[in-house]
């Protein structure tokens, strides 16, 4: 094997860990801010990237331009499902995490029904950005280039905002000690479902990228899901740059897996992975409180 | 044992034979509607032990499901043993498998506990995917020598055993103590619950109720495939059914696999394309208006908590005494 | 006699030539609405879940033929109905709604699921009740190998499908070939047929490997086929796989100069999704619009009619299936499962998918599946000569320049 197909192999690696990265933004957000298991989180990037491809098929309007649209619809269904579902569940924390567990999963279910309902069975995707670029005597996808971009672009704008704005800094003190910043003025509440919110817009803003790259149907949202909740655990609870590590991880190992040995054994590398990591650092990679 | 206690047995016993009894007349459908029915409620005790009592909820069951259908559809092909008796050994089989994985497993808490099941699950579905011996991606052709009837006894013993088990977990000082440590884990370890031992156990009986069921299955399909093996479906189905039955109770599975099968059946025939819609919607509403399932929303209802009665002093419990 | 005696046995007599009557007039009410009750052709077929957009089209196959049967007065003169439910792909409950249809709906006669892995475990409930179930969505071999004498398959077989491609092959001298397919049944029955056929035309397998279901990045197993260098691809693939492997065989630049993506390629739908990217690719098929078997171009376009889509192969197996199975109910002489069971095993007859014909263990020998290739945005028959409507564009065009 010759080192130019290893750097192939190697850079299709980072790519992938790009399109890890793009379907766990929205649910690192949520994981870290609230502890909630979002299990509808890739119900928001599939229906996202199935509008998109829709908006293709019928008006050739490229991805990009439906994102802001489905970010904003996505913001919305969002802040009614926490503020109409999750906040009613009982609070104390022993059920809290089963049911709230449970009833995002019902809302997958629901989601992908309708989205059966409104798109149908058929598999869908968007044939634009389909070609590479050719550097040399590698092959660089030009959607996954363009969301591994994206990737890092939201990644540094999300830390820039949970760092810098006023709204941002009020998510990290609820998510870091709720009393506290309750203490201090903050509405609790109101901060936890704008953060949910912004988690389901990003997600359908990831998804509207990913319409590029994969080809879905409604019943698909469990593989982003998945891939998300493996991000964040290889990653680390709270730390963004933790869920790039735990991506490009995922990515790298993904690629060199299906290379050597073979794409079924590829498909289990996830889970053995992040069941490898959590078991040596329970906190993962670079979580900042124990898990 | 008390008078009481002795007529719910002699009811739970007389209700078995009764279904035992009328399986030959039941028909092919209903039959069918039974079985799988028994087979939901039985994986919901199965699940209700590790995920109710323990509290440690997971995703993964269904792996100890697809060892027990694999180990008997092999077993079987290859050999001359009597279903049954392949049955036992994929029971088996799962118990050996879980006390490792769950020596690995349960060292992880809460939702990094449930997808790492969930990851389980889907290695071991990898695993059976990619090896010659178990077919492949194909799987496995069964000869349909195994009548519907058989499975559905079988079946049957395996639920009522389930229900049996979990009945003595509730009222035992074992079960006291998964109620402890899922409570806090922390604090009933410091006050002296030999924690790990307690789970582990309870993981253990989680995983050998799905492997007994799992042969039954092998033999009812007659083609053991991966996604049939380790299906997501009777993993969510068991999960759905007790959460809303009651997580953690006694009647909850039971309340929850009947009215569930029903509900679904109904859904399904009437509205095929709207189901999973209805479906999701209906788990949402149940968890909105019952979060704690409906056995402990109508006990409270109907008046007062229910007192168990565990022998031993509290120190004896503690330290792990038997019930 | 007494007068009373009388009166009541000429009562009696009266009652029982009435009751005679009555018990004449119901029997012969009850004869006729025999012969007015409808034939009920029971399915369950896959209408969510993994399976549900063949499952869909099956059922549309089905729907269809019942429609145009009924309206050319039906079978034996009797109307027919359909009745079906969803097994959302899951073989459990295809049994049990199976045994529904036999047991509560009392149907006449059974049509087969959607794809092996449902119609292996729901062909036991056929045998179970002595009753033909005809399968026209399962092309693998294994099922009809458990000895069960109630099935009969209605579409080629999967072990046949690269026959043309290979053909085709060995006549342009090729040498090396890739096989590469997702990890499901049909795949594999695809695939199984490569190794022999491989031997026997002088050709290498340099390649072999399935990916699993869902997979989404080929970028790995794309490298391993250009480090393979094939002459020839083979994927036993479905659409998204289709698509997501040939978008990145054209990222990676790697350009066999045959490309066969056996499923997913005779979709229609996969022409306008993979845009020019498609042209060249070569598929296999059970069923082209463009075959010159009767009653085809009927079919294809009461079909577009109906449904706003052209049919694919699954729809108009269904539709000849039980296009077969009429014929078979019509050659017994009525609802007979034992007399129907020999029509099926020993007839012949000409349906859209072609001459249909079993072997004594109910698998397929009478169709054969035909290659096609993707040229200008139209599938194109190229194989076999009987069939052909166009040639074949070889070598697969190169990546640059579409």
């Amino acid at each position: 094997m010759s080192a130019a197909t290893f750097a192939q192999i190697t850079l299709d690696g980072l790519l992938l860990g790009g399109v890890y990265a793009l379907s766990a933004l929205g649910f690192t957000m949520i994981f870290g801010v609230m502890r909630v298991v979002n299990l509808a989180h890739g119900s928001f990037v599939v229906l996202s990237a199935l509008l998109a491809a829709w908006t293709y098929e019928r008006y050739h309007l490229s991805p990009l331009l439906v994102l802001p649209a489905a970010f904003a619809l996505a913001y919305a269904l969002g802040a009614a499902i926490h503020r109409f579902l999750l906040r009613r569940l009982p609070a104390e924390v022993a059920s809290q995490e089963a049911t709230s567990l449970t009833l995002t999963f019902g809302l997958s279910y629901f989601l992908a029904g309708a989205g059966l309902a409104v798109f149908g069975g058929t598999f869908r995707a968007v044939p634009y950005l389909t070609g590479a670029f050719n550097v040399g005597p590698f092959a660089i996808g030009q959607a996954r280039l363009l969301a591994f971009g994206a990737a890092a672009l939201l990644t540094g704008a999300l830390a820039l905002f949970l760092r810098a704005t006023p709204a941002g800094r009020a998510i990290r003190a609820t998510s870091q000690h709720a009393e506290g910043a309750q203490a201090c003025g903050i509405d609790v509440d109101a901060v936890r479902t704008s953060a949910f919110a912004l988690g389901s817009g990003i997600a359908a803003a990831s998804g509207c990228l990913l319409s590029l790259i994969y080809t879905l149907n409604p019943e698909m949202g469990d593989v982003f899901t998945l891939n998300a909740f493996a991000v964040v655990a290889i990653g680390g609870l709270g730390s963004y740059a933790g869920a790039l590590a735990g991506a490009a991880i995922l990515g790298l190992a993904g690629s060199y897996v299906a290379y050597f040995a073979n794409a079924q054994i590829a498909e289990a590398a996830p889970y053995v992975i992040f069941i490898l990591v959590l078991l040596v650092l329970p906190a993962g990679l670079m979580g900042k409180r124990a898990a | 044992m008390s008078a009481r206690l002795g007529l719910a047995v002699a009811l739970f016993v007389c209700v078995v034979a009764l279904l035992a009894a009328a399986g030959p007349f039941l028909g092919g459908y209903w039959l069918a509607v039974v079985y799988q029915t028994l087979l939901a409620i039985g994986l919901a005790y199965g699940w209700n032990v590790i995920s109710g009592y323990a509290g440690y909820f997971s995703f993964g069951q269904i792996t100890f499901f697809g060892i027990g259908a694999y180990t008997t559809a092999l077993l079987t092909s290859h050999t001359s043993l009597d279903w049954r008796l392949a049955a036992l050994a994929g029971g088996a089989l799962a118990v050996a498998v879980a006390a490792p994985a769950g020596a690995i497993m349960l060292r992880l808490r809460g939702p990094f506990f449930s997808l790492g099941m969930l990851g389980l699950a889907q290695t071991l579905r990898v695993v059976a995917a990619s090896s010659g011996i178990t077919g492949g991606g194909t799987g496995l052709y069964l000869s349909a020598t195994v009548t519907p009837l058989a499975v559905y006894e079988w079946t049957l013993a395996v639920a009522a055993l389930a229900f049996a088990v979990t009945a003595a977990i509730d009222r035992s000082a074992f079960g006291l103590r998964l109620c402890a440590l899922r409570e806090d884990e922390q604090v009933a370890g410091t006050l002296g619950v030999a924690v790990t031992a307690a789970k582990v156990r309870a993981f253990l009986i989680s995983a050998a109720i799905p492997g007994l069921l799992g042969g039954g299955y092998a033999m009812y399909l007659t083609l053991v495939d991966p996604p049939s093996a380790f299906s997501t479906r009777l993993e969510l189905q068991a999960i759905v059914m007790t959460v809303f039955g009651g997580i953690g109770t006694l009647w909850g599975p039971l309340v929850g696999g009947v009215v569930m099968s029903q509900i679904s059946e109904q859904l399904w025939a009437r509205f095929p394309q709207a189901y999973l819609m209805i479906f999701g919607g209906l788990l949402v509403a149940f968890l909105i208006i019952v979060p704690r399932g409906v056995v402990p929303a109508l006990a409270s209802r109907l008046g007062g908590p229910r007192r168990t009665r565990v022998n031993g002093t509290p120190a004896a419990v503690a330290a792990g005494g038997e019930p | 006699m007494s007068s009373i005696r009388r009166n009541l046995r000429r009562a009696g007599a009266l009652v029982a030539a009435a009751a005679f009557a009555a018990g004449c007039a119901l029997g012969a009410a009850a004869v006729r609405a025999a012969d007015q009750k409808p034939i009920v052709i029971g399915a369950a077929v896959s209408l969510s879940g993994a399976y549900a957009d063949g499952g869909k089209y099956t059922l549309q196959g089905y729907e269809l033929w019942v429609k145009q049967q009924n309206a050319h007065g039906g079978l034996l003169g009797r109307k027919l109905e359909l009745k079906t439910y969803d097994d959302q792909s899951d073989a459990s409950v295809g049994i049990r709604l199976y045994e529904k249809l036999v047991n509560e709906d009392h149907v006449d006669l059974l049509a087969g699921p959607y794809g092996s892995a449902l119609t292996a475990p729901t062909s036991n409930v056929a045998a179970r009740y002595k009753m033909v179930m005809f399968c026209p969505e399962d092309a693998a071999p294994a099922t009809f190998d458990r000895g069960n004498r109630f099935i009969f398959q209605g579409l080629p077989q999967a072990v046949h499908y690269v026959d043309g491609v290979m053909a085709m092959a060995k006549g342009h001298g090729l040498k090396t070939v890739a096989l590469v397919g997702e990890d499901t049944p049909f795949p594999h029955a695809i695939g199984s047929a490569v190794p022999e056929l491989a031997k026997t035309d002088g050709m290498t397998v340099v390649l072999t490997e399935y990916y699993p279901h869902n997979t989404s990045d080929f970028s790995a197993l794309v490298q391993k086929i250009k480090a393979a260098n094939p002459d020839v691809l083979l994927a036993a693939s479905f659409v998204p796989d289709s698509i997501a492997l040939l978008r990145q065989l054209k990222q990676a630049d790697v350009a066999p100069k045959m490309v066969y993506e056996a499923i997913g390629g005779s979709d229609p739908a996969f022409g306008p999704a993979a845009g020019k990217d498609a042209d060249g690719v070569l598929s296999s098929t059970a069923w082209s619009a463009d075959l010159k078997t009767p009653g085809n171009a009927e079919f294809v376009k009461s079909f577009t009619a109906e449904y706003g889509r052209a049919p694919d192969y699954h729809s108009a197996s269904s539709y000849a299936g039980l296009t077969v199975l009429a014929d078979a109910v019509k050659r017994a002489g009525g609802i007979d499962q034992d007399k129907i069971r020999e029509q099926l095993a020993s007839m012949k007859i000409e349906t859209l998918l072609g001459q249909y014909s079993v072997d004594p263990t109910g698998k397929q020998v009478g169709y054969q599946a035909y290659a096609q290739q993707w040229q200008g945005g139209r599938q194109v028959i190229v194989y076999p000569d009987a069939h052909a409507q166009g040639k074949l564009r070889f070598p697969f065009a190169g990546w640059r320049g579409r």
